[in-house]
């Protein structure tokens, strides 16, 4: 078997491969002893057909399923005899078959990029202060208080501070964004920081048994997108006003909110919490930003048919949850991003090459430990959840990812958020 | 009587039965027109595939009833199989497996 290897435009290689004659006539004898041993003619038994008639019976289809077959069978072969390290699926042209049965065909193909080197130092990564401040725990627990509040209907008209209880009737929507015209019941919490502010301004001072028009109009950039930048008038009849009561900041209230002994410990309890999540987020900034740079530092060539298939798979998941989207558009707009994330990927698999990281026992008893805190469950459970779940590989993946972004952010220089 | 052998010869016959008579006897068999003799039949053969023929024999074999769900009884047709036995050494090479 003779391979040339060509090299096309970026990653494309062309593989022109030769099959000589006397493997295409052992495959296609083969073959056709198989064929002979399964069918049966008109005049003879099963398997009992002389292999001429099989031959003008069938041999042409014969013949062209042995040079598929071949072609899947020699196509490796070239691989592995080049080392190519191959990114696509070939698409085999040219296919030039000899009187003699001897054949060839060209072979395109897309190979992973020959990366000499991944560079990964002066990468500067911007850190925040993680930890938590008193006034956020304040405000922690501020909203631990209002979670837990306790409702005391009152008779007296509604301040700013109070939950009010509304029958409400739409009376005017010009765009028609709501279909439901009556919302009995309607529980509005004045003091929420997302409570419209038509309702914060207008209800106060009203009493029970009160009736008003209030015109809402929402922000182009509503969360409902189809209420966004739509204006809508409600009669509401305040039904009736209920006094919020927060709990006192206590042992007690501490060991109800977040089963702490004591408030002290309850604050601190909650500072760690902020501080915990402060870090995760920075850590998504770090992996953010490295991720970015990294992609600048090393610009290696991606191959097309991988981003292909990551815009693929992105359609197909917009398809899957039934939004509307124009292919051009989102294929534009994915296009970079998917570049950057398959780079990315190439770049810290040769980088744990390079630096010979490696995902270790010692790693995934990690991954089993962080589960079993967070799952409740014991080390044996966790290992078999793991196991069915068919996504051992992904943890591997993602510890091995894990491991190489904490190398790169373990030599950056880091430097604090200007204020 | 016309000694065409493409009106005389209607087709050769392969089974695993007459793929032995050839190998054994060097004898090929055909379905030939009913009206055709021993005779006629040897001429035929030497002429369409130019070989010597030494004997030749033949039967008619009979249709048979058959019969379409209650429809009365019908016959298929009858007709003629000759064994054409050829000169040792000789072939007829379009029909050899």
């Amino acid at each position: 078997m003779k391979v040339e290897v060509t090299e096309l435009e970026g990653l494309y290689r062309e593989l022109a491969v030769e099959v000589p004659q006397n493997r295409f006539q052992e495959e296609l004898d083969k073959e056709l002893e198989q064929l002979r041993l399964r069918v049966t003619l008109k005049g003879f038994r099963k398997g009992k057909a002389p292999m001429n008639m099989i031959k003008s019976n069938y041999g042409e289809s014969v013949k062209s399923d042995v040079i598929d077959k071949l072609i899947k069978a020699t196509y490796p072969e070239a691989i592995s005899s080049q080392t190519l390290k191959v990114a696509s699926p070939p698409q085999v042209t040219d296919l030039k078959i000899k009187d003699d049965g001897s054949f060839s065909y060209k072979a395109k193909v897309e190979v992973f990029p020959d990366i000499k080197k991944v560079v990964f130092d002066g990468i500067k990564l911007t850190t925040t202060d993680t930890e938590a401040s008193d006034a956020e725990v304040d405000e922690f627990i501020e909203t631990l208080r209002d979670r837990r509040a306790e409702m005391r209907e009152v008779d007296r008209a509604a301040t700013a501070d109070d939950v009010v209880v509304l029958d409400m009737t739409k009376v005017k929507d010009p765009k028609l964004a709501v279909e439901q015209t009556d919302f009995p019941e309607t529980t509005v919490d004045l003091s929420h920081s997302l409570t419209l502010k038509e309702f914060k301004e207008q209800i106060p001072g009203m009493k029970a048994g009160e009736e008003k028009d209030i015109a809402v109009k929402y922000a182009d950039d509503y969360s409902d997108s189809r209420l966004a930048g739509t204006e809508i008038t409600y009669k509401a009849r305040l039904k009736s006003v209920k006094e919020k009561i927060l709990p006192e900041v206590d042992d007690a209230f501490a060991k109800a909110a977040a089963e702490a002994e004591t408030v002290l410990e309850l604050r601190l309890k909650i500072r760690e919490e902020i501080k915990r999540q402060k870090e995760e987020s920075q850590n998504r900034s770090f992996k953010t930003q490295i991720i970015t740079q990294m992609n600048e530092k090393n610009p290696v060539p991606v191959p097309e048919s991988m981003i292909e298939n990551y815009l693929h798979s992105v359609i197909e998941d917009l398809t899957r949850q039934k939004a509307e989207f124009k292919e051009d558009e989102i294929r534009k707009m994915y296009r970079v991003m998917g570049e950057q994330t398959i780079r990315w990927q190439l770049l810290y698999h040769q980088l744990a090459e390079q630096e010979k990281i490696e995902v270790l026992p010692s790693d995934t008893e990690k991954v089993i430990g962080r589960m079993t805190r967070q799952y409740k469950i014991t080390g044996e459970q966790a290992k078999e959840a793991m196991l069915r779940s068919n996504r051992a590989d992904d943890i591997r993946e993602s510890l091995l990812e894990e491991k190489v972004l904490d190398l790169i952010s373990g030599r950056a220089k880091k430097k604090p958020e200007k204020k | 009587m016309s000694h065409d052998s493409r009106q005389l010869i209607y087709s050769h016959i392969a089974t695993e039965r007459t793929t032995d008579l050839r190998t054994k006897n060097n004898e090929y068999v055909f379905r030939v027109a009913k009206k055709a003799n021993k005779h006629v039949i040897k001429k035929a053969v030497e002429n369409a595939f130019k070989v010597k023929v030494v004997n030749v024999r033949t039967l008619v074999v009979p249709g048979k009833t058959r019969r379409v769900g209650r429809h009365p009884e019908g016959k298929t047709v009858s007709w003629k199989k000759a064994f054409v036995r050829l000169k040792d050494g000789e072939v007829i090479s379009i029909f050899e497996t």
